[in-house]
């Protein structure tokens, strides 16, 4: 039985923010920009997406100079990220398993 | 479908392969991180109890400001202990200074020559630029090599 799809995660974007999280502790918020080459408004509203879903956690840093925020992947992000990347890989290797694109057009 | 899993996977290694390009190691980070152990070594082996409670301070607070110099230039930051395979050489460059602190603080105490301390500073110094560097190595590599 494969892992199943994360409806959170499955979003390209927001699937590249996991991918790049889940490689680093934490990341600069402007060096995720960078890699999805999106406005700040909308990497916002992803990172927000899996912060109410518990995936991420973002921190402010104290200090002198300008304030970044810091972005990590939370225990349980990491383990639904895996989970993600387990069930792509199994579609990748079994085609025939249905995707959640297939899943909503079954109940539409 | 599996065309579509194919593109995810190869986003997904795009994003990691984008973190591999980030970690570039400033080159004076691994020397200074490595003065910072050989003083920490000689402080460990020649001094008092006093100068052994300053040095791991000292020690502490250097490799704080040291990360936080790397963060602010890299803007990532990965940590030995999430590292998966490559973290083996930050665990080594943590027993090798555990090792050679302990060895200092023998020859401290059971010996008069001062020569083997600085001896174990150097090792301590040349130790963790070549296990910095590997781990860095082996990081950027497995990063690049699988989703």
């Amino acid at each position: 039985m494969s892992e199943p799809f994360d409806e959170v995660i499955h979003a390209p974007n927001r699937l590249r923010i996991c991918a790049f999280l889940d490689a680093a502790t934490s990341t600069e918020f402007g060096v995720l920009r960078e890699l999805l080459g999106v406005a700040d408004s909308v990497l916002s509203k992803h990172l927000k997406v899996l912060q109410d879903a518990g995936y991420v956690s973002m921190t402010k840093p104290t200090g002198r100079g300008r304030v970044k925020t810091w972005v990590s992947l939370t225990a349980e992000g990491r383990q639904a990220y895996a989970r993600h990347v387990s069930a792509l890989r199994a579609l990748f290797d079994s085609p025939q398993l249905p995707t959640p694109s297939d899943d909503m057009k079954a109940a539409g | 479908m599996e065309s579509n899993a194919a593109e995810q996977l190869a986003a997904i290694a795009d994003a990691r392969a984008a973190v591999a390009d980030r970690l570039v190691t400033p080159w004076w980070y691994h020397p200074v991180l490595g003065l910072l152990v050989g003083a920490y070594v000689v402080a460990f082996g020649l001094g008092n109890s006093a100068a052994r409670l300053a040095a791991g301070v000292c020690f502490a607070g250097g490799c704080v400001l040291l990360v936080k110099a790397y963060r602010r230039r890299t803007g990532v930051w990965v940590s030995g202990l999430d590292a998966g395979r490559a973290g083996r050489w930050a665990i080594a460059m943590g027993v090798m200074l555990g090792i050679i602190a302990l060895a200092a603080v023998a020859v401290g105490r059971y010996s008069d020559l001062r020569w083997p301390v600085w001896a174990l500073a150097a090792a301590g110094f040349t130790g963790t630029v070549l296990l910095g560097r590997q781990f860095d190595k082996a990081l950027r590599a497995q990063l690049r090599a699988a989703a």
